[in-house]
């Protein structure tokens, strides 16, 4: 059996309308029975890439009660009927819209919030879209592709009036914990935080293959990318920079740098308070004395080292996360105690709150990833202006800033 | 230096000739080819200096102007282009610019190369008979570039019968920006299908524009767009366009009952900059409904404008809670050290607390200082030094002291409650001093509780112990309870010395409390005064008292040797099964043979065998290693009687051990 479902966003529209027009009667559905909270209460969701990581997270939103998936979409055929099954299943009803083109999505009205976890280079895009319609947006991190186009993503959100979250639940987690620790005051002064991420992205070769039929809509797929043959690993979901899946290439993705930095460097930028802002030089491995490892140089004197695990060095001595992984008492770095990151977004979406992961604290994040990619590419160090968010006497750094989006697909 | 200059001349003989095979390998390259020329170009790319660009980029020229090169292998040469091209390599790009595909690789180059004009106007040359399914991509790099030069062209193409050009035109335009553009996206002839795309253009395009012209842009969508969301993008694009008007907007919108506009205008508090955004709002907080006052001016906070502040301190007496709480807390946010008066005199009727956490939040410098010249007030002492107190002000203490003798009791009593934060170690004599003339018992209460924080987070707790103790004799018979109870916690000689004296004194109370004191001592220094009074103490319950002592501190015996001595004495005397269980669990922790035997000596005892053989199980699984023969002794005990059968289990786990042991 069906159930029909009112969305929040529509309850609201019609809550007026309805008081001056209809008599007191609101559904049992509307009210909320049987554990569904009542709609005024719901959030109305939609998953754009659904592959394996987009699933965990719809999963970890659909638990909240208050969320209702009204729509999937995957450019894959296979991940999005997965998702829709599950998403009915889920809801106990037929009514979960699947689509392969996103922009279905972005224009239906009755959608108050995307959650976004396709591969990297699909993420400004989607989510900016989604925004300039009127959504709240949740972003799997990396927030983006290029330092530019995480800007814009920052300008949409703002103009927009838009709740924007980016996924990181290491640096709402553990890494947050750490940099909590560390901002106790029994370390004094925190100066330097070290945080590991993996290594850059590759340019792809691999040669071109035909698309098996019904599997992938391989134009949509490749979006604002350069066009590039079909390759099944050049799109594969495969974790690392095996060569396998998408976060190898360097066009569709800042490469392990960019996925684990989201997580460590956010909890590094977040512990030496300096995620509003970004380094003023960085040096890739040995073009500076006793440099072994890539350094970013903030103004001020504080410093992020990439190398030797995940810690932070202050004037009165140094954290470590087997020791400091717990909170000291009093400090609450998040919006009314939540620690997950999902919950928080919901949480925000409600009550319009800024999210934890902002998302400019995630576009800070990124780029310092991004800058860390360009670094290692061009091998010198590199001046870095983070208000203007270019480069110092580097041209070719500058042209790496951003990159050109293939046809329709500008933002 | 002969031979070096070989060697250099060697290796760039050999760079040149793997150069010339990586140019004829490129030129022939398509993906999934044998050949590795792509990624041999990535590797010269990245290691070649800027200063021989040139050369490289000479080679990718060629290529790109070759009639026989490879699709794929131009599309490699133009991403090479992105990082070393420069106004050489325009010409050969700006020709692929038609290619259905090559247009987008050439474009990775050109549109990059911001400070090369002649790259702009290769992008506008190609905008004249290119196809449409390259437009969108040509007008957005000349968008990208910022090319003023391009708006009349770009202007034309905004009315574009492909939507997708369209739609990329006036989005180019409005990063563009300036007039031209504004004018250019307004007169495009569009469906309404794109009507979207138009008011999202005009919003960005709006902020480059003279104030007038984006102003009258921007109130267009704000008076008749059919989106909520770009009426709301719209007035706060005009906070940066055009304030007063953003202003006049914002304060209607709060005022009014659409809520998603609504909630957009609350935003603007705290995202739009702008002192007169600022005033608009302070001038219209009479105006508005009692809940959106108290909103304003708590958004008011994280505006962070000290603009504000003067009308926000006026409604720190407000009748309406929210609005005075509000109040308080914004003010605090806003405000420094002139402030405080004024939110200390709210704290009253119940405000106090909001008020010392509002201000214990302030980081103004000069806070502490305000602070401190209020403590002068009549009336606004007690909360001053509450706030003082809160702040975890440094070096107020003298102030606290003097307050706890002043002739108002509330700020007696504010001053003992803050005691502890505010004075040190350094003050306990003067605090002593004062303590021993307090009569009101709870004020007493209160300077003990103080004093006694202040003792046990000392640096030199004895010290401070002495310093209180110096005034035993001179006090009344409260303090020198407190301080019979106080010595417990130091345990030092002079500690043990008052609770001897006590126990001599005669008076009940007073002895029962040295015992209690006694029996909670932190070492073994009252081992003997325990042992005294636990055989001769004149009531039983002083010597059941005392013998718990014993037993407790006997445990905290600097060596083993010594614990066991003290428990076998105190052994001697226990006949209760409540202190065998005490004895039995102390006796746990000594990990000797010795203590086994004891615990062996209770395994027989009806009342506390089972709590027995716990004990001696545990201890004999720490011995097994170093005393097979008395843990295996005690385990058959334990297995041929005990109905517990885990600690059976254990019990021959440790008999086999010893077994194995004794065969190797």
């Amino acid at each position: 059996m069906t159930k029909k479902t009112v969305s929040r966003r529509n309850f609201m529209k019609g809550a007026g309308a309805a008081a001056v027009a209809l008599p007191n009667i609101i559904t049992s559905n509307a009210l909320g029975q049987n554990g569904v909270p009542p709609a005024s209460e719901r959030v109305t969701l939609a998953g754009i890439g659904m592959g394996g990581r987009g699933m965990g997270v719809l999963g970890a939103m659909m638990r909240n009660k208050s969320i209702q998936v009204l729509a999937a979409c995957d450019v894959k055929h296979g991940a999005l009927e997965g998702c829709r099954q599950r998403v009915n299943k889920h809801h106990g009803n037929e009514d979960c819209m699947a689509t392969t083109d996103y922009r279905e999505i972005v224009e239906r009205n009755d959608i108050d919030a995307i959650l976004c976890a396709t591969p990297d280079h699909r993420h400004a895009q989607v989510t900016i879209d989604a925004m300039k319609s009127g959504k709240d947006a949740y972003c799997e991190k990396p927030l983006s592709l290029t330092i530019s186009e995480g800007r814009k993503m920052v300008n949409a959100a703002r103009d927009y009036g838009r709740v924007f979250s980016c996924g990181s639940q290491r640096v709402i987690g553990d890494y947050g914990r750490l940099a909590c620790a560390a901002n106790s005051g029994r370390y004094g002064e925190i100066h330097t935080a070290h945080a590991s991420p993996g290594g850059p992205p590759r340019h792809c070769y691999l040669p071109g293959e035909e698309i098996p039929p019904n599997t992938i809509d391989w134009d949509m797929w490749l979006g604002p990318a350069p066009w590039a043959p079909y390759h099944p690993y050049r799109c594969g979901r495969a974790y690392g920079l095996g060569g396998k899946g998408f976060r190898t290439w360097y066009d569709y993705s800042g490469g392990m740098m960019t996925d684990w930095g989201g997580h460590k460097f956010g909890g590094a930028m977040h512990g030496l308070k300096v995620d509003h802002t970004g380094p003023s030089n960085i040096y890739p491995p040995g073009t500076r004395e006793n440099n072994q490892y890539l350094e970013y140089h903030f103004k001020g004197g504080k410093k992020i080292v990439v190398g030797g695990g995940q810690r932070y060095i202050g004037t009165e001595g140094e954290v470590k996360p087997l020791r400091e992984l717990k909170v000291p008492p009093g400090l609450r770095w998040y919006n009314d105690g939540i620690n997950s990151i999902t919950e928080d977004f919901i949480h925000c979406v409600k009550t319009r709150k800024t999210p934890f992961r902002d998302v400019e604290f995630a576009h800070r994040v990124a780029t310092v990833c991004h800058l860390g990619n360009i670094a290692y590419t061009l091998k010198r160090p590199l001046t870095w202006d983070p208000d203007k968010e270019d480069f110092i006497g580097d041209l070719e750094a500058s042209r790496m800033v951003d990159r050109p989006r293939r046809g329709p697909w500008q933002i | 230096m002969l031979k070096k200059s070989v060697i250099i001349a060697l290796i760039a003989g050999l760079s040149q000739s793997v150069h010339a095979d990586l140019w004829s390998d490129l030129a022939a390259y398509t993906y999934g080819a044998e050949s590795k020329a792509a990624e041999q170009l990535e590797k010269t790319v990245n290691e070649t200096p800027v200063d021989q660009h040139p050369a490289l980029e000479a080679e990718l020229i060629k290529i790109i102007d070759s009639k026989d090169a490879t699709e794929d292998g131009k599309h490699h040469a133009c991403r090479a282009l992105q990082r070393v091209g420069s106004e050489t390599s325009v010409a050969s790009l700006g020709a692929l610019l038609h290619h259905p595909i090559l247009s987008h690789y050439a474009r990775l180059g050109l549109e990059e190369m911001t400070e090369i004009p002649a790259a702009g106007e290769a992008l506008r040359k190609a905008l004249d008979g290119a196809p449409a399914n390259v437009l969108p991509g040509l007008v957005s790099s000349l968008g990208v570039r910022g090319d003023k030069k391009a708006v009349g062209a770009i202007g034309k193409l905004a009315s574009h019968d492909d939507p997708a050009v369209a739609k990329a035109s006036m989005m180019a335009l409005s990063y563009i920006s300036g007039n031209e553009s504004l004018t250019a996206i307004q007169g495009a002839k569009i469906p309404d299908s794109l009507k979207a795309a138009q008011e999202e253009s005009i919003v960005r395009c709006a902020r480059g524009a003279d104030t007038s012209a984006g102003s009258a842009a921007l109130m267009k969508v704000y008076n008749n767009s059919k989106s909520d969301v770009h009426r709301v993008a719209a007035f706060t694009q005009m906070v940066n366009v055009d304030q007063d008007k953003a202003a006049g907007i914002i304060v209607d919108l709060i005022k009014g009952k659409h809520s998603y506009l609504r909630q957009g205008a609350l935003r603007q508090i705290v995202s739009g900059q702008g002192a007169q955004l600022t005033s608009a709002l302070v001038d219209a907080l009479p105006d508005f409904d009692d809940a959106s006052r108290a909103q304003v001016i708590e958004l008011m906070s994280r505006r962070g404008d000290k603009g504000a502040l003067d009308a926000v301190v006026g409604y720190l007496n407000s009748d309406n809670e929210p609005t005075k709480s509000a109040a308080i807390r914004t003010a605090a946010a806003l405000g420094d050290g002139n402030t405080v008066k004024a939110l200390i005199e709210q704290a009253k009727d119940g405000s106090g607390d909001q008020i010392y956490n509002a201000i214990g939040m302030m980081t103004d410098p000069g806070v502490n200082d305000a602070l401190v010249g209020l403590l002068k007030s009549d009336g606004l002492k007690a909360a001053a030094i509450s706030t003082l107190a809160k702040r975890g002000a440094r070096g107020v203490g003298a102030h606290a002291v003097q307050l706890a003798s002043d002739g108002n009791a509330d700020v007696r009593k504010a001053a003992w409650s803050s005691m502890s934060q505010l004075a040190s170690e350094n003050e306990l004599d003067t605090l002593m001093k004062v303590l021993v003339g307090i009569k009101d018992g709870a004020e007493l209460a209160g300077a003990q509780n103080a004093i006694k924080t202040i003792c046990s987070e000392a640096g030199d707790r004895n010290r401070s112990f002495d310093t209180i103790a110096n005034y035993y004799d001179k006090s009344a018979r409260a303090t020198q309870l407190f301080v019979l109870e106080l010595g417990s916690s130091i345990g030092t000689g002079k500690a043990l010395d008052l609770e001897r004296k006590a126990l001599k004194s005669g008076d009940q109370e007073m002895v029962k409390k040295a015992i209690r004191a006694l029996a909670a001592w932190p070492n073994d220094g009252a081992a003997s005064d325990l042992m005294e009074l636990a055989k001769n103490a004149s009531s039983n319950s002083e010597k059941i008292l005392a013998l718990r002592g014993l037993i407790q501190v006997s445990g905290k015996g600097r060596s083993d040797k010594d614990k066991i001595e003290r428990f076998k004495a105190a052994s001697e005397l226990v006949e209760r099964p409540d202190e065998k269980r005490m004895l039995i669990s102390a006796l746990r922790d000594v990990r000797r043979p010795k203590a086994l035997h004891m615990l062996k000596a209770y395994l027989g005892d009806e009342a506390v065998k089972r709590e027995a053989e716990v004990s001696a199980i545990d201890l004999a699984w720490d011995l097994r290693k170093q005393f097979p023969e008395d843990v295996k002794a005690v385990a058959k005990i334990v297995i041929d009687n005990s109905q517990n059968k885990k600690v059976v289990g254990k019990a021959k786990s440790c008999f086999r051990e010893t077994e194995g042991r004794k065969n190797k």
